[in-house]
């Protein structure tokens, strides 16, 4: 293992550091940027970069600084794959527990993890923990193994196929994200079967927003949503209901009435990222390398300067003129600064993906809705009260 | 590697999920002043009225829900299968009228709208 130690970048020679204007809840610990997979469309840049004990110490008397008070916070471990460093991930979490100023009641922990490694030893410590489980899986092998390979190029299908299976009977919940490319966009239907099929019930879909979208999948979009649908709609009507969350979370900003800004990434002040290096990010999409710092907007030591993200606001308007005057634009993810910067190279500019993407996936979310609760009546009283998983939860522990 | 999925927003958090009804506000106010809903007795505040309410009602109303509810004003208001019907269909109504007049942006518009990346240094 190879620790970095903490420094301050460059800029903040430059820049004075200022506090935070207002106070994340969300901080993801990035405590390695290695990894055992090489994933095509990964945007971390991987190396041996691992956060040493001396900084993971300095980033949680950070975190516990600048939380808000009397809110719950979200600690979430992160990578590279951060299992691969499970002592370090054991340690930081007895750092955590042991902090003074650390509260049960406030503090949830999180771990987002490739599915390449687990073991009892793993599974016992996440549950004696209560770490919500996030494992990333695309879908069906054919698919799973399109991007998701290891270094050496070898398939991973069979061992995260394992993985989340022995993970559903230690754990509970465990989630799964998979994420849409176009070159996997019309298999999505498929994706969502194989991983309900596995006994999955809160599936995350996220498309590549770097990847190169054209019109023709855009074409697609809205079969494949409404595939996707269908068979949500059937699951419900079997008293099986999943989340999923392009349908859910849509669902929810409907009823809601638009996203709420703590819902939205906050860039920088809703949510931090903490480097190996114990240098600060908007979002972990934008760590890169860790070391190129072209998003880095402080460091642990010195605080967070929120003039950095200027340099990536395209000027004028906050969004694209043409989302100004949009009807659904509350309940759209316009704002997802990383997203953004993924498709056009400023926090607030959106693509024509995201754009067709959100449209589509609020017509089909509305029709589900409609047809579930003529049908069913009310069933989406979770989602009006913040909580769209609540249902499949609700079906798990009644199974 | 997935993007890091916010836990917290999405499972309902702790407590504080009133907050996330701003939005609908004046909608909410407008269908419990319209339909005369009286405030609930149950709780003197949001988050232990609605667990009260879990505690200790059941509606029948299916879904593994117990009872249906609307924040108002730091005041809860039970809701019985029909006035659900009604709220929920007074969403789907106003979403549906919103939809009708969303901005349609091609995708070759879209694209060069974004093409701002080729500007970046």
């Amino acid at each position: 293992m190879s620790a970095t130690t903490s420094h301050a970048s460059p800029f903040m020679k430059q820049h004075q550091p200022v506090d935070l204007g207002s106070r994340p809840r969300r901080y993801t610990l990035c405590v390695t940027l290695r990894c055992n997979l090489a994933c095509a469309y990964c945007y971390v840049g991987k190396n041996h970069a691992t956060m040493s004990l001396a900084t993971s110490r300095r980033a949680l008397d950070f975190i516990f600084r600048h939380a808000p008070p009397n809110s719950s916070i979200e600690i979430g471990f992160f990578g590279g794959e951060p299992l691969l460093e499970f002592p370090l991930v054991q340690n930081i979490t007895d750092l955590v527990e042991t902090h003074p100023s650390y509260d049960p009641a406030r503090v949830s922990l999180t771990v987002t993890t490739n599915g390449t490694i687990f073991s009892d030893a793993i599974a016992t410590f996440l549950k004696a923990h209560a770490f919500k489980v996030c494992m990333s899986c695309d879908g069906p092998p054919h698919v799973q193994n399109l991007f998701r390979r290891t270094s050496e190029g070898k398939e991973t299908a069979p061992m995260v196929e394992r993985t989340l299976m022995l993970a559903q009977q230690a754990l509970s919940p465990v989630l799964v994200n998979a994420v849409y490319h176009p070159q996997t966009l019309r298999h999505l239907p498929e994706t969502l079967d194989y991983l309900s099929g596995l006994g999955l019930r809160q599936i995350f879909l996220n498309p590549d927003y770097s990847a190169r979208w054209t019109r023709l999948e855009a074409e697609e979009l809205p079969a494949v949503y409404r595939a996707l649908a269908d068979r949500y709609i059937t699951w419900y009507l079997n008293h099986d209901p999943h989340f999923v969350s392009l349908i859910d979370t849509k669902i929810a900003v409907l009823i809601r009435g638009g996203y709420h800004p703590l819902e939205r990434c906050q860039m920088g002040t809703g949510e931090l990222t903490i480097a190996p290096d114990g240098g600060l990010y908007p979002c972990e999409r934008l760590i890169g390398s860790g070391t190129d710092r072209q998003h880095q907007i402080g460091s642990v030591e010195h605080g967070v300067d929120l003039s950095r993200l200027a340099c990536r606001q395209a000027p004028g308007d906050q969004l694209n003129p043409e989302c100004n005057d949009c009807s659904m634009k509350d309940c759209c993810m316009n704002w997802c600064g990383c997203s953004n910067a993924f498709m056009t190279g400023y926090y607030n500019r959106v693509g024509p993906f995201l754009c067709t993407s959100e449209r589509v996936a609020i017509q089909t979310a509305l029709e589900v809705f409609t047809r579930l609760e003529r049908q069913l009546g009310p069933v989406f009283l979770h989602h009006l009260s913040g909580a769209p998983q609540r249902n499949s939860q609700l079906k798990q522990k009644e199974s | 590697m997935a993007k890091g999925i916010d836990l917290n927003i999405i499972l309902g958090g702790r407590g504080g999920n009133w907050a996330y009804f701003v939005k609908n506000q004046k909608l909410i106010g407008e269908f419990i002043r319209v339909n005369q809903i009286k405030p609930s007795t149950i709780g003197p505040t949001p988050a232990v009225g609605a667990r009260s309410a879990k505690a200790f009602i059941d509606l029948g109303i299916r879904g593994g829900i117990r009872v249906a509810h609307l924040h108002f004003n730091d005041k809860i208001y039970l809701l019985d299968a029909e006035q659900w019907a009604k709220f929920s269909g007074s969403i789907i109504a106003n979403s549906k009228a919103k939809l009708a007049r969303v901005k349609e942006v091609s995708f070759e518009e879209g694209m060069a709208l974004g093409s701002v990346t080729q500007t970046l240094t």
